[in-house]
């Protein structure tokens, strides 16, 4: 409890220190909101023209997209440091770190605080918003409870991905570089159901870089389209699950990372 | 300054990014990533129906592939290097150097897109060929004038970017202008959804403003929805925004001389 709340004030510094520019603090945010509404935008100008894709509505579909950017948003909003890890490592900072008496994974996430998160989050809650009034969900407790389980897991996917890619900088120099893929994955695969994907694009996105649990599967249990989830009807509960499994995996990478260690050279 | 010199500085971006071989592979594998993304979005979007607005799917996922491809041939990096330069002051340098400063971007423009650019575009294509049909172009004439199509919209943008470029001389910072740039150019150029498909009112707007030069009008010739006089039409219009924008960067560019700040003692 003490880390987080250590965790916490340093964020809240980082924030404030951000928030020192004010124009350049607006303008981070409005960045984050505008990366994520040009694919909305995209999205939704196809779908208004041809109504609906591999059987997925207008509605339904941006629904997947509002689940992804929800979980997305949290992600960015206290986690994105980790994408930038491996350059921590390369250039020798990371020495520091470990002098420190603070978990070491904690202080990076900390390191410096990027406010594109809050446009991201912003945008994900007014489309939750819209979705809601297109859709006429009727929110129950345990669907509620469901939602937040869903999006904490999506959140914690993201995470695990950026963290088992940029753990990868302690072996290899070119890791940072990899991000790239993650992100072409969890930035557009992730966007559509998964329906449209070959078996092998399937398998890929639910098994290996498992960004279908972020959007596509909890979608189809909110949409009551349970016959239709890949594989397996369970998959639609998965995504909490599936976003802890990945996360131990992730950090237990990290550990041996850490402590094969050896600095930068000179 | 002589043409050679200037030949000098279009080699230059070509040797800058040789040393950046590893991330230049991994962007064009992201592309090849994206366009194999397209092919399925649009594949699932159709559906087996028939052709919408006189397009047919393979039609598209041919207009979304080259789309890409050429993006890598038409993209221009040259606000952020105007940015930096005005930022840390070394824009004076530029200023005193024995050519001239405009010129010297087209230059550098120039060697980035045809030379560098082009080979990113040519082993994009090799490497997505595996994932998608490309269909030819719709006749010998077409894939022509797509060719000089092409050309032109590297210049229109090329003095788009430059006008983004200058606002730094009065802002110092232009991310804010180059979102917009970017909003703007991305939807209203056709690059990324075509503007038959996009609400009357959008088609208008676009119609009206430089940004279909840079996708739309090549792309079109390409797989044939624009074709006959039209084409010779299409390429006016081009040519018509660079005579345009090229007065209006150089109106920019008067002011910004006069307006040089320089950071420091």
């Amino acid at each position: 409890m003490h880390r987080l709340w250590v965790l916490g004030l340093v964020m809240l510094a980082g924030i404030k220190s951000r928030m020192e520019y004010r124009l350049d603090f607006i303008l981070q945010v409005t960045m984050g909101l505008v990366w994520n509404l040009a694919s909305l935008v995209f999205i939704w100008a196809v779908l208004a023209r041809f109504r609906s894709m591999a059987g997925w509505s207008l509605e339904e579909v941006f629904f997947i997209y509002t689940l992804r950017l929800l979980a997305h948003g949290c992600y960015c909003l206290l986690f994105k440091n980790v994408q930038i890890v491996s350059r921590y490592v390369r250039w020798g900072d990371f020495d520091r770190v470990l002098l420190r008496p603070l978990n070491p994974l904690l202080q990076l996430i900390t390191w410096e605080y990027d406010p594109a998160g809050i446009g991201d989050l912003g945008l994900g809650l007014i489309c939750f918003a819209v979705a809601n009034r297109l859709l006429e969900f009727h929110w129950t407790p345990p669907a509620i409870a469901f939602l937040f389980l869903v999006v904490i897991g999506g959140c914690l996917i993201e995470l695990s991905l950026f963290l088992l890619i940029n753990t990868l900088a302690f072996w290899i120099t070119e890791a940072g570089r990899l991000t790239q893929f993650i992100l072409t994955f969890s930035d557009q695969f992730a966007l559509y159901p998964l329906d449209i994907y070959n078996a092998l694009l399937q398998f890929l996105l639910t098994f290996l870089v498992p960004v279908g649990f972020m959007s596509y599967y909890p979608a189809t249990a909110f949409l009551n389209r349970m016959e239709d989830t890949l594989f397996s009807p369970a998959f639609a509960y998965l995504t909490p699950l599936v976003g802890l499994v990945l996360f131990a995996l992730a950090y237990s990478f990290w550990r041996v990372g850490i402590n094969r260690y050896q600095s930068t050279g000179s | 300054m002589n043409l050679r010199g200037y030949l000098k500085l279009a080699q230059a971006p070509f040797q800058m990014m040789l040393a950046y071989r590893t991330a230049t592979l991994i962007e064009c594998l992201g592309v090849v990533l994206r366009i194999y993304l397209m092919r399925i979005f649009w594949t699932a979007v159709y559906g087996g129906g028939a052709a919408v607005e006189g397009i047919t799917l393979p039609m598209m996922v041919t207009y979304a592939t080259l789309s890409n491809i050429q993006g890598l041939i038409t993209s221009s990096y040259v606000h952020w290097f105007v940015q930096h330069r005005v930022r840390d002051g070394s824009i004076v340098i530029e200023l005193l150097r024995p050519y001239g400063f405009l010129r010297s971007l087209l230059a550098w423009s120039i060697g980035d897109s045809l030379l560098w650019g082009g080979l990113m575009a040519i082993f994009t294509l090799a490497a997505s060929l595996p994932f998608v049909n490309l269909h030819p172009p719709a006749s010998l004439m077409a894939g022509l004038v797509y060719l000089a199509s092409l050309i032109l919209a590297i210049g229109v943008n090329f003095f788009l970017t430059t006008i983004v470029g200058l606002i730094a001389f009065w802002t110092l910072e232009i991310t804010a202008f180059n979102t917009i740039f970017f909003f703007l150019s991305m939807f209203l150029s056709g690059g990324l959804i075509p503007l038959w498909f996009l609400p009357p009112w959008v088609r208008r707007i676009a119609e009206l403003l430089p940004f279909q030069s840079l996708a739309h009008l090549p792309l079109s010739i390409y797989i044939g929805k624009i074709g006959g006089t039209a084409m010779g039409i299409a390429l006016f219009k081009q040519a018509a925004w660079i005579g345009v924008l090229s007065v209006v960067v150089w109106l920019i560019w008067k002011a910004a001389e006069r307006k040089v700040i320089v950071q420091g003692g």
